[in-house]
């Protein structure tokens, strides 16, 4: 009996940091799912008003909308309601570079390091180096609205870790909603609803 | 596609239907979705639509209105896809897809109808892949 309780008090915490691998593996997959590659992103993630609103309006499209989402059953679309009613509090600890490894994380308005965009950007020969060092001297001349910045929710995931929704806005008020389902393996994104102009 | 977009007969002026855009998508079993329009453009702001692509939509599309709003500069790139843009239609939509637009198509294919030009862009993530006039566009009327 003592030797029971020995080994299961030597393996519990193993379990848990494994355990908590594997969240934060998936949530790592998540963002590096939802969040697109070589682009310019705020570094601090929406707030819950805004992605309140963007998640909302994604919603309604699907409230009048008269086609059944493939792979989604009303139930699932009901956790995801669920999920986004009732939020209360979201992540805004500000992105870092180890989250997302091909994207330019810009801090407010401020200039982009042009070898740091580089390096995030990894181009594949000098033809591409030049594009994107015309690019971010494009971006560091720019007047704000210019600039093209796109500003990500961090995901919010439902209590059993298999639903996701993901939030962006960019420029002129565009926006993006995101919903993930998790296959066992991988983030599959089974809706999109976002503006195209 | 283009039964959806052709709601822009292209001949632009200040009409409802010259001043918004149509789209919808395409699943994998060929079935075209129409999505709802969007909303007509004002002079001076953005036409736009909200798409709803499902994990079995393989295309989605676009138009890009005829009407008579003034242009704006789409070539810069926020996303870092090497698009040309036009900049001198006389729409305030450009002629090829967006930023958003490249960003948003995802693994799918994207078609954008240039209604002012009768001119269809293919997309996908990394930017224009073809153009083609749309009279020679006969895919999924």
């Amino acid at each position: 009996m003592i030797r029971l309780l020995l080994i299961s008090y030597l393996l519990i915490p193993g379990f848990k940091l494994l355990a908590q691998d594997y969240h934060a593996d998936k949530y790592l997959k998540l963002i590096r799912t939802g969040v697109f590659n070589k682009i310019f992103i705020n570094r601090q993630p929406m707030p819950i008003d805004k992605f309140r609103v963007v998640a909302r309006v994604a919603l309604e499209t699907i409230d009048n909308d008269t086609v059944e989402v493939p792979g989604l059953s009303r139930a699932e679309i009901e956790i995801y309601r669920t999920l986004i009613n009732n939020l209360t509090v979201i992540d805004t600890t500000s992105w870092r570079d180890s989250e997302l490894i091909t994207c330019v994380i810009v801090p407010g308005e401020s200039h982009v390091n042009v070898e740091y965009a580089i390096s995030k950007f990894k181009p594949e020969g000098k033809e591409d180096v030049k594009f994107y060092k015309q690019m971010v001297d494009r971006f560091n001349r720019g007047s704000y609205t210019d600039k093209w910045i796109y500003t990500f929710s961090r995901p919010i995931i439902d209590e059993t870790g298999n639903y996701a929704v993901l939030t962006d806005t960019s420029e002129l008020n565009m926006f993006g909603c995101f919903f993930y389902k998790w296959n066992g393996y991988a983030w599959k994104e089974m809706l999109n609803i976002s503006t195209r102009n | 596609m283009s039964d959806i977009v052709n709601e822009d007969d292209g001949t632009g002026g200040t009409s409802d239907n010259n001043n918004r855009e149509y789209g919808g998508t395409v699943a994998e079993n060929d079935a075209v979705i129409k999505n709802k329009p969007g909303p007509v453009s004002q002079p001076g702001v953005e036409a736009h639509i909200n798409l709803r692509t499902a994990s079995n939509s393989r295309s989605e599309f676009h138009s890009h209105p005829s009407g008579t709003s003034t242009d704006q500069d789409r070539t810069s790139t926020g996303s870092t896809s090497k698009v040309g843009g036009s900049t001198t239609n006389n729409s305030y939509q450009s002629d090829g897809p967006s930023k958003d637009d490249i960003k948003n198509v995802g693994d799918r294919t994207g078609y954008v109808f240039s209604m002012s030009n009768k001119t269809v862009f293919i997309y996908n993530n990394q930017g224009v892949t073809a153009t083609l006039p749309m009279s020679k566009f006969a895919k999924y009327k």
